[in-house]
């Protein structure tokens, strides 16, 4: 890694499910030390985007880049992350940390997400909230450069989301980029240094989030969001959305159906997560158990 | 820190996981409890040489479902939990990740398959008559280290079928899937290679080459066991045999391939 270098580069990146264009033409770089929050309806692509940042899932087009020379290029905290049962904590991530050894030590790395007091306990046996925690202490196993994570306040109490965000401004100080996919537009407006609203597969507005209230002539970020997406109505997309215009700061009156020029698009109901099908291993993270026999 | 190490870490955590899963227990106690039933109904009467053989024919069926259920899940479960995602984030190699799986669930398996052949053989030595205590390489005595002969055969043959059932748990993309494909897995296995065998002697003029015979790990196991075991104590021809050599090359080739199937399913690099 050079001085300049960006922690995250995503050039160009498109994505599709079958006929169904999830990302078309994304692209973004996270400087060292940046936090860079993606926010966007339900059904955006905001997950796939993610994993693709990450490095888990490979983009139809575009490139993805890191700097390289650190023990781990990037850390990932999957929306619903899940481990191995039969294991405590501990083990969990001294686990994690035996495939990088490098990073902290499972101990340090367990007190830095508050989990001490349950380093022993079964991951089975840890609630919502103590395994998103566990999931963060994975996912700074290495200290990696580049941080991915995805929704990771959700199921978090607020002093547990204080500690989220506490964490990652420490690695942001220590020198790590963060790129970061929440609702919480409250913690949005903290800690971000640009926000990606995305929607339709594109970046339907870019910015810091005083730039982001301004292009939507809004006194929040929720009501910048509403404005600008026009989803007062809380459904998702179903449907690929492909005019947006990328990059473009969008003046929306919150009474179009994406604010981007979309067209076609079918609405479900509001309960799924994001960014529809996955094929094969790169599918579905349900938390289920087993691993036996 | 390299690959080697990693495909370590990667085989103590399957190894874990497997310990302490109930249904591994309860597997590997059925799996010892069908075995001794076998040597108490009588398998074990006759000395070692003949409890191999009289154990050939349940092995070739208990074994392939003690393998597949050790292993068709593997890594359907981490894929299934997220963890795959998790783990491509590290310097693990997909090569290394699934070495590391097999060799953690093998790890596990041999000693379930070890545990039950030697309780087979002590009832044996305890039951059968004074000739079982001869330890004896000549041929037409019957001797415990044939019976360890068969025992090491025995976990050959299992190391494949794991391979198998790993490969499988890397192309299925669900629960349901995976049950099918196990299923359809041991059918396969366990009779639809000598169906196909038996169709060939019913419809063919003469003999069925060694090369056939050997294709399938249980026609190659039997043929190992039958050569390397039991023709060594009696020159009566019991069943169609490839080589030994032949027979071994299919059966490192049943745990190379479907490995490396399993590597080039698992993820894209």
């Amino acid at each position: 890694m050079t001085a300049g270098d960006p922690a995250l580069a995503c050039e160009d990146l498109g994505f599709s499910f079958g006929s169904l264009r999830v990302l078309d033409g994304v692209s973004f770089e996270i400087e060292p030390g940046a936090v860079v929050a993606l926010v966007g309806p339900n059904g955006s692509g905001k997950t796939t985007l993610l994993r693709i940042a990450a490095g888990v899932l490979s983009p139809d087009a575009g490139r993805v880049s890191y700097p390289t020379g650190g023990p781990r290029s990037v850390g990932y905290l999957p929306q619903s992350p899940a481990f191995a049962p039969g294991f405590s904590a501990r083990r969990t991530v001294a686990f994690y940390d035996s495939l990088v050894k490098g990073g902290d030590a499972p101990d340090d790395l367990l007190a830095r997400v508050g989990l001490t007091d349950v380093a022993d306990r079964d991951v089975a046996a840890l609630s919502g909230g103590m395994t998103r925690l566990l999931g963060l202490a994975q996912s700074l196993v290495g200290d990696p450069g580049a941080l991915v994570l995805d929704e990771p306040t959700s199921g978090l109490d607020p002093a547990m989301t204080r500690r989220l965000f506490d964490l990652v401004d420490a690695a942001t100080e220590a020198g790590a980029g963060v790129l970061v996919a929440t609702h919480d537009l409250a913690a949005v407006d903290r800690v971000a240094d640009e926000v990606l609203l995305l929607d339709g597969g594109r970046f339907l507005v870019r910015g810091t989030p005083d730039e982001i209230r301004a292009a939507a002539d809004a006194d929040s970020l929720d009501d910048a969001f509403v404005a600008l997406v026009g989803r007062e109505d809380r459904r998702v997309r179903s449907g690929a959305e492909t005019d947006a215009t990328p990059s473009a700061p969008v003046a929306g009156d919150g009474s179009t159906d994406g604010g981007g020029g979309s067209t076609d698009a079918s609405t479900t109901d509001a309960s799924t997560t994001d960014a529809g099908p996955e094929a094969g291993h790169d599918g579905s993270t349900d938390g289920s158990g087993g691993g036996g026999a | 820190m390299n690959d080697l190490a990693r495909t370590l870490a990667v085989a103590e955590r399957e190894f874990r996981t497997l310990l302490g899963s109930r249904q591994f227990l309860a597997l590997a106690v059925g799996f010892l409890l069908a075995v001794v039933g076998f040597v108490l109904a009588g398998a074990g009467d006759r000395g070692f040489v003949l409890l191999g053989l009289s154990l050939l024919t349940p092995l070739e069926v208990l074994l392939p479902v003690l393998a597949v259920a050790v292993g068709y899940r593997a890594i359907l479960e981490d894929a299934r939990r997220g963890e795959l995602d998790t783990l491509r984030t590290y310097p693990l190699s997909r090569y290394a990740y699934v070495g590391g799986v097999y060799l953690g669930r093998l790890a596990a398996l041999l000693p379930t398959v070890l545990l039950a052949l030697a309780v087979a053989g002590a009832l044996t030595a305890v039951g059968a008559g004074p000739a079982t205590g001869v330890v004896a390489s000549h041929t037409t005595v019957d001797s415990p280290l044939l019976y360890v002969r068969f025992v090491l055969l025995t976990e050959v043959y299992a190391a494949a079928l794991l391979a198998v059932a790993v490969a499988l748990s890397s192309v299925v993309r669900s629960t349901v899937g995976a049950l099918a494909a196990a299923a359809t897995a041991l059918l396969v296995l366990v009779v639809g290679f000598d169906l196909g065998l038996v169709g060939l002697l019913a419809g063919g003029d003469g003999p069925v080459p060694g090369a056939l015979v050997a294709a399938s790990p249980n026609g190659a196991y039997r043929g190992l066991v039958l050569e390397l075991v039991v023709h060594v104590v009696t020159p009566e021809r019991l069943g169609a045999a490839a080589t030994p050599v032949l027979s071994l090359g299919s059966l490192g080739l049943w745990t190379v391939l479907p490995l490396a199937l399993a590597a080039a399913a698992v993820w894209r690099d």
